[in-house]
């Protein structure tokens, strides 16, 4: 045997240890967001799903935050070369690039967030029920509001925003047919200052509980309406602490639900190519509790309106 | 729109307008001695971190802005030193300048606050009592923050200042004919230095305001494009202080103007709305009226002949 012979009998044998599918061994999770984790909302609550998978799962985590949308494809494919078992996206903006792309690597799973795509044999998606969160949001706006007028101020209208945006006026209807809904985009999920500003235009035209989606953008809602005093229901991340006195509530959306379930049917073996959304029953989505001086703020009637909502709502009569 | 709603846009449109003017007023005066700084976003970025972190830690939003002029001060040095003294590139300097604010401050904030949320001890809105409760011009003049009154004043006296004042001439000088400034016994290099790190100091004061008193927090790349908006300004404005105002005003308003048409007309896309403070930018730079000519040895390093 020459010795270019052996090196390249040796370079084969290596290629098909390296190619043996990946068992037993810790899992490589990728996790790419398209903002910071410390924005409080969208992007935080998936890095506290991925912690909480480190800490159940046997997995390494890769965490890569501030994925614009021109370095999707990069980032995707640089994990996926990497052999990376499983690459989470975050974002609905993540599915065309993954599809793109999934099927020159078949060893890997690639799972979205927040979207509803599939694809044989490695792409399934997990998306939350955005629109019974706004629904459950807008039935107790409604109700805690005295001036009959609410307001919503979205960060930019992706679908899901669009969706919790749409719950939002039908289930303030439903509670009271005569809400009035105002609704205004920032047009930046980082702008809080405009997301402040546009909030105070909602309250100065009469709106006394305010909600906002998106990332950053969320933090100046809550601030303008504390300042103003009026209430705001928070969405997606429980984050009652920011500002115990306005927050009511919170419209959860549990963005570590979908994580934790999409480990965990990787790592069981019961991972199929398609989309799940992820409901009431599933947890994920909810309500938060109402705490502080909101406990007593919502009367006997209101609570028994609220679980009627909340009835309908895991029955799927929403629309 | 009503009177009301009218009012309140025009009394956003100046918060809205603050920050921008303060980084504004500073690049002009960069500007007009030769020092083009595209980083101030970098450093409003930084401004407003520091400002958050110390008015946390004393108690005190003063403090904190005091910290912010600082570290505007110090990233404005930074510059001045690269372009000046080095003489890197003006333009690749400047971007360096905004990924290192941006950078340095989202890090910072999780180093030092733990990314996580904090009471921010932030600036009040002025109460004049009685002034501030007069109908139209109490919201609009008489309840804004403290620092937009600084903010307005400071503009007429930089005015002035580069009109009128030796110490204007002398800038204007150094921007336009660095050899005859040098040749009179100017220190070319030194006044720029001087005006980058006012420069640095006005983008503190700026992104201060945008953390301190419009919020009361720190959110990564909060500055969110004020930056570059006030580039635009000094242009738009040829190169006047008085004029920078005016163009951040205009600015502000249109922007708080559409924030409020958008709930008023929900069967418009909004998209059409969120363009419009900058349809009326690009509008103001085409208009007519002298072609916009700025400091004749703007971005050019002074290399004694």
């Amino acid at each position: 045997m020459s010795i270019r012979s052996i090196a390249l009998s040796a370079l084969a044998t290596a290629m098909i240890i390296c190619a043996q599918p990946a068992m037993a061994k810790t899992l490589k999770v990728a996790l790419i967001l398209p903002g910071s984790i410390t924005d409080g909302t969208f992007n935080s609550a998936a890095n506290k799903g991925i912690k909480a998978a480190k800490a159940k799962y046997d997995i390494d985590v890769s965490v890569r935050e501030n994925v614009d949308v021109a370095q999707i494809a990069e980032v995707l494919t640089s994990y996926a070369r990497d052999h990376y078992d499983v690459i989470i996206s975050h974002g609905f903006q993540f599915a065309e690039p993954v599809m793109d792309i999934h099927a020159d690597y078949p060893e890997t799973w690639f799972i979205v967030n927040t979207a509803q795509v599939a694809a044989e044999p490695n792409v399934a998606s997990f998306d939350n029920d955005w629109g019974n969160a706004g629904y459950i949001a807008g039935a107790v706006a409604a109700l805690v509001s005295k001036t009959g007028t609410i307001g919503h101020v979205g960060g930019i209208p992706v679908p899901v925003i669009e969706d919790y945006n749409a719950g939002f006026a039908r289930g303030a209807k439903r509670v009271k047919p005569d809400t009035k809904i105002l609704s205004s985009y920032v047009g930046s999920f980082s702008d809080v200052a405009k997301g402040a500003e546009i909030t105070t235009s909602l309250i100065e035209q009469g709106a006394d509980v305010v909600t906002s989606t998106g990332n950053e953008n969320v933090v100046g809602t809550i601030q303008a309406a504390e300042k103003a005093g009026v209430l705001a229901i928070g969405s997606a991340f429980d984050s009652y602490e920011l500002a115990p006195d306005t927050i009511v509530t919170t419209a959860l959306v549990n963005m570590n639900v979908n994580i934790d379930l999409a480990l965990g049917r990787v790592i069981d073996g019961t991972l199929k190519p398609q989309s799940y959304v992820l409901g009431l029953a599933d947890g994920g989505i909810g309500l938060a509790p109402f705490r502080g001086r909101f406990a007593g703020l919502i009367s006997t009637e209101d609570q028994a309106v609220i679980n009627g909502v909340m009835a309908d709502v895991l029955a799927g009569k929403t629309h | 729109m009503d009177q009301v709603v009218v009012v309140a846009a025009i009394a956003s449109g100046i918060r809205f307008a603050m920050p921008i003017l303060f980084a504004a007023l500073g690049e002009t005066v960069s500007e007009k001695a030769g020092v083009l700084n595209v980083g101030i976003e970098g450093i409003m970025l930084i401004g407003a971190f520091l400002a958050v972190l110390i008015s946390v830690q004393t108690g005190s939003p003063w403090v904190g802005l005091l910290a912010a002029i600082a570290g505007g001060i110090a990233l404005g040095l930074l510059h001045g030193w690269m372009v000046v003294v080095l003489k890197v590139d003006q333009i690749v300097s400047g971007i360096a300048l905004v990924v290192l604010g941006a950078g340095l401050s989202g890090f910072g904030y999780r180093l030092a606050l733990d990314g996580g949320a904090v009471r921010v001890p932030g600036f009040r809105q002025l109460d004049l009592g009685l002034l501030s409760h007069l109908p139209v011009v109490g919201p609009v003049l008489f309840s804004q923050h403290f620092l937009a009154y600084v903010g307005i004043a400071l503009a007429f006296a930089l005015g002035f200042m580069l009109r009128r004042t030796g110490l204007g001439l002398t800038i204007r000088a150094v921007g336009e004919t660095p050899e005859a400034a040098a040749a009179a016994g100017i220190e070319i290099d030194r006044v720029r230095l001087c005006c980058a790190a006012f420069g640095g100091s006005l983008a503190g004061i700026g992104g201060a305001f945008l953390s301190t008193a419009q919020l009361a927090g720190f959110v990564e790349n909060m500055v969110s494009g004020r930056g570059f908006i006030a580039l635009a300004c000094v242009v738009f404005s040829r190169w006047r202080p008085v004029g920078a105002l005016f163009a951040a005003l205009a600015f502000g308003i249109a922007d708080a103007a559409q924030v409020r048409m958008q709930a008023l007309y929900p069967d418009i896309p909004y998209q059409a709305f969120i363009i419009l403070p900058f349809v009326i930018a690009l509008l103001a730079m085409t208009m007519p009226g002298g072609a916009a000519r700025g400091p004749a040895q703007l971005g050019r390093p002074f290399r004694r002949g």
